[in-house]
């Protein structure tokens, strides 16, 4: 079976290696890189890995902006956002740009072995509360999409 | 929510299958209200009467017109929460059922136990849907940010104009997340060439720092050498450069 290529991207050192360990369980999962900045998550994305765990607010703010980049350069990339005071709609703006969940970072390094591998699979890793979220969203923009109310 | 005491919840549940019927009633009994409409103009009698606070309406109710039949449900009683529940899920009733109101996309053979837990679920004021069709929502709400965002680029073409064939080089490369090292590596130039070449271009283009470059770049989707090019070869036998106007 191959590997579960992971990219981890986050500027706080702690945060990288509680990744790593919470990895460590799963055999076949593979840390190719980690990134500490934004540029950096940028080239790894040429990596083409499967899961991207990308901090939303550790990166000096950009997490959110680098999301069409990934996207555009290795779509088969799934991505796990690494959460902590970001707030709702910055979550949902993330979601609504290509992310498949998130994970709050005061978790780690618990679930992350599940998180990976339910997206892997092609779930989303959000909670259920996050839905009517989603919902509410994508019933603004289909309202301005089609110039009614 | 005011909390009337102990008094449970009102379900009123509807479809036109007697055994569909009593399925739910059993699995929700003891926990809620239970009432039922068997058929269409019973349901809109019992809607408007009394007013419940969660409906369960089987899609195959006959004269519903299935999902189209929901913003009428939604007028007679607009603070009736709408489970909506189907034999044949798909992705799209679904998203378009979330989208008028319902606040549960389901099977009508939904496990009794996860039924009560979905309606518990609903009544608190959350969404239920299947684990798996959350993917579908996310991308939805993903495709149709795209579509929103196309537009906003196009102001952006004209400014690559005032970029050097050198400079749009070191552009293109920042684009692809490289270092000033491996830039000057690359064109064969020291570091500090290339960092004044981009001091340049902060200014050109009126952006301050790399990441803005790189997000900049990218979210053209272009490749800035080919894109100018093709811009400039439009240009031949016209005196006046082509501005494109921004949106």
């Amino acid at each position: 079976m191959p590997p579960l290529t992971v990219v981890i991207a986050d500027a706080e050192r702690t945060t990288r290696a509680a990744c790593r360990r919470g990895l460590l369980s799963e055999k076949r999962i593979r840390v190719v890189r980690e990134a500490r900045n934004a540029m950096e998550t940028i080239a790894a994305a040429d990596l083409k890995p499967r899961i991207l765990l990308l901090s939303l607010t550790a990166l000096g703010g950009h997490g959110v902006s680098l999301l069409p980049i990934i996207r555009g350069k290795s779509p088969s990339t799934r991505v796990l956002l690494l959460t902590g005071r970001a707030s709702e709609a910055r979550i949902l703006d993330a979601l609504s740009h290509g992310a498949q969940g998130y994970l709050p970072r005061k978790i780690l390094p618990d679930m992350l072995v599940r998180a990976v591998l339910a997206v892997d699979a092609g779930e989303a890793w959000v909670p259920r509360k996050m839905v009517g979220k989603i919902i509410e969203r994508l019933a603004r923009l289909t309202g301005r999409a089609r110039g009614r109310a | 929510m005011a909390d009337r005491g102990r008094a449970p919840s009102q379900v009123l549940i509807a479809s036109p299958t007697e055994e569909r019927r009593n399925r739910w009633r059993r699995a929700l009994e003891g926990v809620f209200d239970v009432e039922e409409a068997g058929d269409l103009a019973v349901l809109d009698r019992t809607l408007t009467a009394l007013k419940p606070a969660i409906l369960l309406l089987d899609l195959a109710l006959p004269r519903l017109g299935g999902i189209d039949g929901l913003p009428a449900v939604k007028r007679l009683s607009p603070t009736t929460k709408t489970m909506v529940f189907t034999g044949h899920p798909h992705e799209k009733e679904g998203i378009s059922a979330l989208r008028a109101g319902a606040m549960g996309y389901c099977e009508t053979d939904l496990d009794p136990v996860l039924l009560k837990k979905a309606v518990a679920l609903v009544q608190k004021g959350e969404v239920w849907v299947r684990r798996n069709f959350i993917p579908c929502l996310i991308e939805e709400l993903a495709s149709l940010t795209d579509f929103r965002q196309k537009g906003a680029s196009a102001k952006w073409v004209s400014r690559l104009d005032r970029l050097t064939p050198r400079e749009r080089e070191i552009v293109s490369m920042i684009g692809k997340g490289q270092t000033n090292k491996e830039i000057a590596a690359r064109l064969r130039v020291k570091e500090k060439t290339v960092k004044a070449h981009l001091t340049t271009v902060f200014r050109k283009l009126g952006l301050t720092g790399r990441v803005r470059l790189a997000l900049f770049i990218n979210e053209r989707e272009q490749d800035p050498i080919a894109s100018v090019e093709t811009h400039e070869r439009g240009e031949m036998g016209s005196r006046r450069p082509i501005r494109l106007k921004p949106n």
